[in-house]
């Protein structure tokens, strides 16, 4: 187990899953928090959104009026700290009548199948 | 407990590894934090090292000093300080976590003005670039949510 450790920082593969629709709480900013620190320590960040969290990639939210951080200008800034990697389920895409040409930001949208490959891919996972 | 993880690249050697327990549970919503600390018991009991466990989210709620569990619950919180004491893990809450729910220490209620500090005896109240740390020096890092 040792050899963990002799990774750096720099080569260590971190996988955050956001599942929670973008305004049930504070929860999707928080866990981009973590994102964003984890990037600033130079993991390398990707992002997979499962779930109701697929509605953060929404344009023009306007969570302005409701007292909160925009979820969508979260995701759109992501690439200013070096997180560029950022995957969609499909399914949970479809059953909420989304397509990935309607994202605030690029997206791979990506299969049941191609997700386990992502979390295989990875070498910690976090969730929200 | 939802969502783990371990690095791919540790090595199946399971007779004792470093553990990073993440809590997203307050100790009231779900069951996250008292399966953590079972989780956290059987881990310290069976040999395995528990440097630290990272509260975030609600689960900086487990920091409160002032809750009192009734009778025939699970106190979590003397659980967690127990295992503290006994084992030198340290209890770490983010600071970001800890003062949107109310969680303060002495230094952050003097600097928002408010009457009270109420975090627990144990618990410290951290940066979370002490979670990377935990994470990166870990052998096995599992996240506790709802």
């Amino acid at each position: 187990m040792h050899h963990v450790r002799e990774l750096t920082m720099r080569e260590l593969k971190l996988l955050l899953l956001l599942r929670r629709a973008p305004y049930d709480g504070v929860y999707v900013p928080e866990a981009l928090d973590a994102a964003l620190v984890a990037a600033a320590f130079e993991l390398k960040v990707s992002i997979l959104l499962l779930d109701d969290a697929v509605f953060g990639l929404l344009p023009d939210q306007r969570a302005d009026l409701i007292g909160r951080r925009t979820v969508g200008k979260l995701l759109l800034a992501l690439p200013d700290y070096e997180i560029e990697r950022v995957y969609v389920c499909g399914d949970s895409l479809s059953s909420r009548g989304l397509h990935a040409g309607d994202t605030v930001i690029p997206v791979q949208v990506l299969s049941a199948g191609e997700q386990a490959e992502l979390f295989g891919s990875h070498d910690i996972v976090w969730n929200d | 407990m939802l969502g783990t993880l371990g690095k791919t690249q540790a090595s199946p050697d399971l007779g004792s590894m470093n553990f990073t327990l993440i809590v997203h549970s307050a100790p009231h919503s779900g069951q996250g934090s008292h399966t953590a600390l079972d989780f956290a018991r059987s881990l310290v009991g069976g040999g395995h090292g528990l440097q630290r466990v990272f509260f975030y989210l609600d689960g900086a709620e487990n920091a409160l000093s002032t809750r009192v569990f009734p009778q025939e619950e699970t106190d979590v919180l003397v659980g967690w300080q127990t295992l503290a004491r006994e084992h030198g893990c340290e209890l770490a809450v983010c600071i970001a976590a800890a003062l949107r729910r109310g969680v303060l220490n002495h230094e952050e209620a003097d600097r928002y003005e408010r009457r009270a500090a109420n975090t627990a005896d144990h618990f410290v109240i951290v940066g979370l670039g002490q979670l990377i740390d935990a994470v990166v020096e870990s052998d096995q890092c599992i996240t506790f949510v709802n």
